[in-house]
């Protein structure tokens, strides 16, 4: 499973883009209302097309580290 | 003694209304058309006179009851319709005087404000700064009295270590968003040091400052494990934990590197706007992936986001630090927006051992960040109308450049305190 953040487009809610992952058999990891980011895990490899409800969609990094 | 002199409008110029106006006013009204050079219009007024000028139906006369004049304009059967007091008119000469003098205070009120901004902003020369606590004074933290008092600065590091005997008395919160790892140790140690640059106060053992924002209120958030490694997830879910509890800077002395080229996390992007948009001011470290001279890379991401302020390291000889990432990708984001001290830094570190102390040098432009967020406490207490964009302008318009150091490696300069 790989993880990835999408950022809300202004005009939709959480609610209607829950509706939308599910449809497109995708599991939701968490919400941030604050930020207005869905995280979501999936196996299956996705295209910004299928998403027009984020700005961007980004896979999560592992390679933070102290500088 | 000067009298007062007035223009008098009548509603017509027959006889009885000329009668009128010298039994009313007990004047004698001589026409106009009987001056000259020998029987000019002041002399006849100033005899008690006034003058008629027909053609324009106005009569000229002065000393007279002001009272009167307006309560005739109210009387129907008095032929005055209108007057007002002569105004004085400077000659041309006078009036151009007057306004070359305008134009001069201008032109030195500009000189003066070309001035001020040339003092704020001269070049720092090369000092050879040797102590210690270096970086605190070359951000000039003497010349404050503010101590980010009340203001909630969050790190979000390896942790901290709350048994550091500096810290034994302050009230600190926090979270860990590492599994398994708690917030309040500090293995590490990376989260101490930083959180020691930003917040902490005086040491325990010789009395020198090291912390910048000592009144402020700590905050920690464990986003980076016990080996110095996060990720995306742990990230997002502290800074949304810290926008929740409304704090007002969130210092990230971590970064992942990025290609030449690369644009910004549109994640990252959005998430500083929208903590922006929440009075929150992010503040990053530039990375410290370079090889300067003669390699110097980009701006490594978070802080390569616009919307999230970039820190550059400079060591105490105001060089650049040999590590410290640059505005290379500055065409699709990622410059740098100020530089701070970030070599040799002194702050609290976790007593690892008996023979350990309990501080530690360290350099990156990790150390860089929390001079920065530090600071921005004591401007939010200093200006505490100011939102968090006008704190990051205020943070950049303050900041000096440093001479022979490029845009690219510092952006606006090295932070400075604004003396109060």
């Amino acid at each position: 499973m790989k993880t990835y953040f999408g950022v809300i487009r202004d005009g939709w809610s959480f609610k209607d883009v829950k509706t939308k992952l599910t449809n497109l058999g995708i599991k939701i990891g968490k919400y941030y209302p604050k930020l207005k980011v869905v995280k979501f895990e999936t196996d299956k490899e996705i295209f910004q097309i299928d998403f027009d409800f984020f700005i961007a969609v980004e896979e999560e990094k592992e390679d933070f580290i102290i500088q | 003694m000067a009298k007062n002199r007035y223009i008098v409008l009548l509603d017509n110029q027959n006889e009885k209304s000329i009668r009128d106006v010298e039994k009313g006013f007990s004047v004698s009204v001589t026409s106009s058309e009987y001056l000259s050079k020998e029987n000019r219009s002041f002399n006849i007024i100033d005899n008690n006179h006034a003058v008629l000028y027909k053609n324009l139906g106005v009569v000229v006369v002065d000393d007279v009851d002001e009272e009167q004049l307006t309560r005739s304009i109210a009387d129907s059967r008095s032929p005055v319709i209108y007057f007002e007091k002569e105004k004085e008119f400077f000659p041309a000469n006078e009036i151009s005087l007057i306004n070359d003098l305008k134009t001069n205070v201008d032109q030195l009120k500009n000189k003066i404000s070309e001035l001020e901004n040339y003092i704020r902003n001269k070049p720092i020369p090369k000092p050879a700064v040797t102590e210690l606590e270096w970086g605190l004074k070359a951000i000039g933290i003497g010349e404050t009295q503010f101590s980010g008092k009340g203001i909630d600065v969050c790190i979000l590091d390896t942790g901290f270590d709350v048994s550091h005997p500096d810290f034994t008395d302050r009230v600190i919160d926090g979270k860990s968003f590492i599994e398994d790892e708690e917030w309040n140790k500090d293995p590490n140690g990376h989260g101490t040091h930083c959180a020691g640059i930003a917040c902490g106060n005086v040491r325990n053992d010789t009395g020198k400052r090291y912390g910048i924002a000592k009144d402020s209120n700590l905050k920690i958030g464990k986003v980076l494990a016990n080996n110095g490694k996060g990720t995306t997830s742990s990230i997002i879910d502290a800074i949304d934990w810290a926008i929740t509890k409304k704090y007002r800077i969130i210092s990230l002395s971590l970064a992942s590197p990025v290609k030449l080229n690369e644009k910004p996390s549109a994640l990252f992007e959005t998430v500083g706007n929208r903590a922006l948009d929440s009075n929150c001011l992010i503040i990053a470290a530039a990375g410290n992936e370079s090889k300067r001279p003669a390699l110097p890379l980009p701006v490594s991401a978070p802080a390569n986001s616009l919307s999230i302020m970039a820190v550059a390291a400079i060591d105490n000889q105001m060089r650049i630090a040999r590590f410290s990432n640059a505005g290379i990708n500055a065409a699709t984001g990622g410059n740098i927006n100020v530089c701070a001290p970030g070599v040799d830094v002194l702050s609290s570190y976790p007593k690892k051992s008996a023979n350990s102390g309990n501080y530690l040098l360290l350099s990156g432009t990790s150390m860089a960040t929390p001079h920065v967020s530090g600071l921005a406490a004591l401007y939010m207490e200093q200006f505490p109308d100011l939102n968090a964009r006008e704190i990051w302008e205020l943070l950049e318009s303050r900041a000096k450049p440093i001479e022979n150091l490029k845009y690219r490696d510092i952006g606006k300069g090295l932070i400075q305190v604004i003396q109060r």
